[in-house]
């Protein structure tokens, strides 16, 4: 186990080392005989820092582990290592070092969550990994606004995941220890059982379903790639053709919010967003985010597209929940930070809302892509759409029979 | 013994041994000189399988192999390990062996971003990790509504982060070589040989960890205000977040007028901007709306200051202006998003809000105790889909 004398133990915490006195004389950090600190006991000072930025007054924390009432000893435990320190290296000696520019290394910071750093300010343990990654890429060409975009892409969907998983610990475990009443060592040692192992467990399981979803875009990008190089040798045509965009709302949510009342709300959105998304993969799209009332989705082909969007409106039926209403559109749009933008996107947003409950309405350009589907399509004419300029052919979609 | 019996080979890859027989004698996939199929082969199988549904004839595809056009050799990079090959295991007998319920288990190939299976078909080797850890959650007696979250969770979320990575491999390194004459699978082969993918995974985890370690300080939180409001030493506020929507006035117009890229942009800049904004006081972006951002403030007050700096902000910026309501009152938190009658009457005041505008509930100015901003009510305001009166005020901060 690593130690360090005060002085460093202050710079690795990003703290004074008053303030580690303060803390060793209020009992919540312990000396060794030679007056060091244990590197895994030093992660206390981060939390306490948190306890405190949350109300909690450090006299009453000191309190409470004198008394026995608290005690940060399970933090000692290696999984608690996330709990990063800080190394000897600042952003800025760090970009000299490695080459990477200094805004793209502070955006690591801010891609955790934190505040912006300053360039004085020293790089966390955790961080050191990313900025491997990010050394690697701009040493290859990679473009520094499209890596710092990369970087939120990233901390944002992996900040859902450990909210999620943060949140289930919270209910699934700590939530019934608290209300069978046990005390904070009783605590430590049922919930250190369960998590011994799932740590790992839970890293293993990322890792799989990253990869198992970076096969799916992979393959889409070799399929181009080879597309490209059989169209080239004249082995193959290669049809370019415009995605579809398409945009489900729920008829009436905000009022069934208000009436059902919050847990159903937020039942529903589950139905159907399970709902939805299986309906959309079967035929070759995805939802790619879910909006207020409704989903947003990519459909590669917009044939396809169209007969999903009828299952889903059949599905949402079926299952009771109140009728959707759906828009489609086909043609450009600019994937950029794992969304979609452009004016198809906002045009296809616009016929969702002018769909009536139980309808499914699309563009011209998605008729003229669907010559393969099994769909009926009615004109109903051109249509004024609110903030689109001129008048849009819009077609209702339906099964045929 | 390595590798596989032709039959084999075929269940593994998921085909008929009849199709497998065909893109071996198109030269597509070859047997070792024992006659038997490596993984790597399999490999080869799905991704021509997705060749062709995407469109690519086989033949076109099996003679520019024999013509040395192309080659799938890149997939025996360790990189390409990903392209797991089935398991000898079925969703039904896993769920036997694990005690985990077999719909669960089904959905780890729903999170992996593939159709629905059957209980009758085989796992994929790379999706029994994620078994392993629903075995283990299952068993410490987590319940199946929070176990399902997680799955999509991860699903959705991971599926953002490896298709932006393609993204950019696509843009910089892919198309660059393509213009500069190279063939794709000579790219591929080389880059990902290279220490890319790990490199990449390490990087992930690091900022996993960092994200871990503010979502666990929040249960800390949590567990010792408990803790200490059980020994009677401390007394919890509990006092309801705020949910704020900022939108931007007129951006379907503008995307029209100026263009697609030129409105990526803006989202873009604006996204950064509104992120640090929210950071800085305690917040956090939630998700990004077709035309704004909602966002979520765990003390209402910070919440407005923070409201009234990014709107200045945005003007500075020059973007177009933006407006913003906040409206305080509890929320349940479900797969990473914000649900309940609090954050839709937020998002009603917002779209009340005038250009430039902050507007916020009665509910977040009784909670609000910073000196520096000053509410002037405009009275009780029927919102659409909304019942009922709801008393709004304007925020400023003075000077």
């Amino acid at each position: 186990m690593e130690r360090y004398g005060l002085a460093e133990a202050a710079e690795r915490t990003g703290t004074s080392v008053d303030e580690l006195d303060r803390l060793i004389e209020l009992g919540i950090l312990t000396l060794d005989p030679e007056h060091r600190l244990a590197a895994n006991s030093i992660r206390r000072v981060g939390v306490v820092r948190s306890l405190v930025a949350a109300g909690m007054p450090l006299e009453l924390l000191a309190g409470a582990v004198h008394s026995g009432d608290l005690s940060f000893d399970f933090l000692d435990d290696p999984a608690y290592s996330r709990f990063a320190l800080f190394t000897d290296e600042t952003f800025q000696e760090l970009s000299v070092r490695t080459g990477v520019p200094l805004p793209l290394l502070m955006a690591v910071r801010e891609a955790t969550g934190s505040r912006q750093p300053f360039p004085e300010d020293r790089v966390r343990e955790d961080e050191m990994a990313v900025v491997t990654l990010l050394e690697f890429q701009v040493a290859r060409g990679f473009r520094p606004f499209i890596l710092e975009r990369n970087l939120r892409v990233i901390g944002d969907s992996l900040r859902r995941i450990a909210d999620v998983s943060g949140d289930a610990w919270r209910s699934e475990v700590l939530e019934p220890l608290y209300t069978a009443g046990s005390g904070g060592a009783e605590i430590g040692v049922a919930s250190g059982e369960i998590s011994e192992g799932m740590t790992e467990l839970e890293e293993h399981a990322l890792l799989a379903i990253y990869r198992a979803q970076s096969v799916h875009v992979w393959t889409g990008n070799i399929v181009t790639g080879f597309g490209a190089v059989l169209e080239r040798a004249g082995l193959h045509d290669r049809l370019d053709q415009s995605p579809a965009m398409c945009f489900l709302d729920i008829t009436g949510y905000t009022r069934l919010t208000q009436e059902r009342g919050d847990a159903a709300a937020a039942d529903l959105a589950t139905k159907l967003a399970r709902l939805v998304e299986r309906t959309s993969v079967r035929h070759g799209g995805r939802p790619v985010k879910w909006l207020g009332d409704g989903v947003m989705f990519y459909f590669k082909d917009p044939g396809p597209g169209v007969v999903a969007a009828l299952e889903m409106v059949a599905g949402v039926a079926e299952a009771g929940l109140p009728p959707a209403h759906v828009g489609l559109h086909a043609g450009p749009v600019i994937f950029q930070g794992g969304d979609y933008y452009g004016q198809t996107v906002n045009l296809a947003s616009r016929i969702a809302d002018y769909a009536r409950p139980g309808e499914v309405l699309v563009s011209q350009e998605v008729v003229d892509a669907s010559g393969g589907a099994a769909v009926h399509f009615a004109e109903i004419g051109p249509v004024e759409l609110k903030g689109v300029s001129g008048a849009v052919r819009l077609h209702s979609a339906s099964r045929p029979g | 013994m390595d590798g596989y019996e032709l039959a084999e080979a075929a269940q593994r890859a998921g085909i008929s041994a009849e199709e497998l027989r065909r893109l071996v004698e198109l030269g597509i996939v070859s047997p070792g000189a024992d006659g038997r199929f490596t993984s790597g082969a399999a490999r080869r199988v799905s991704l021509v399988r997705s060749l062709v549904d995407a469109g690519v004839p086989l033949d076109g595809l099996g003679a520019a192999i024999r013509g040395g056009q192309l080659s799938l050799d890149f997939l025996d990079a360790p990189a390409f390990e990903r392209f797991s090959a089935l398991s000898d295991i079925t969703f039904a007998q896993l769920a036997e062996r694990s005690g985990v319920p077999v719909e669960l288990l089904m959905l780890i190939r729903e999170a992996a971003g593939s159709p629905a299976p059957l209980p009758g078909d085989l796992v994929r080797d790379e999706e029994l990790a994620f078994a392993d850890l629903l075995e283990l959650s299952v068993h410490a007696g987590f319940s199946r509504t929070a176990t399902q979250q997680l799955l999509r969770v991860h699903g959705d979320a991971m599926r953002r982060v490896a298709e932006t990575e393609s993204a950019i491999w696509a843009s910089e390194v892919i198309q660059p070589a393509m213009d500069a004459g190279k063939r794709p699978d000579e790219v591929l082969g080389v880059e990902f040989g290279d220490r890319f993918a790990e490199t990449s995974e390490r990087a992930m985890m690091g900022m996993y960890h960092l994200r871990q370690g503010q979502a666990w300080t929040v249960n800390l939180i949590d567990g010792l205000e408990v803790m200490l409001a059980a020994a009677g030493l401390h007394s919890r506020l509990d006092h309801p977040p705020a949910m704020c929507f900022l939108d931007i006035t007129g951006y379907t117009r503008l995307t029209q007028e100026r263009g697609d890229a030129a409105a990526a942009e803006l989202a873009d800049r604006l996204g950064r901007l509104v992120q640090r904004s929210a950071v800085n006081h305690g917040g956090r972006t939630v998700k990004w709306l077709g035309d704004g951002v909602m966002l979520i403030f765990p003390k209402p007050g910070p919440g407005v200051a923070a409201a009234l700096e990014m709107v200045a902000g945005v003007a500075e910026a020059g973007l177009p202006p933006a407006h913003v309501g906040l409206h305080a009152g509890p929320v349940i938190f479900q797969e990473g998003d914000y649900y309940g009658q609090t954050v839709n009457v937020a998002a009603r005041i917002a779209d009340y809000a005038r250009p430039g505008e902050v507007v916020v509930s009665q509910e977040v100015v009784d909670a609000s105790d910073d000196a520096g901003i000053q509410f002037r009510e405009i009275g009780p305001v029927e919102l659409k889909g909304v019942a009922g009166a709801v008393r709004l005020h304007t925020a400023s901060r003075p000077g």
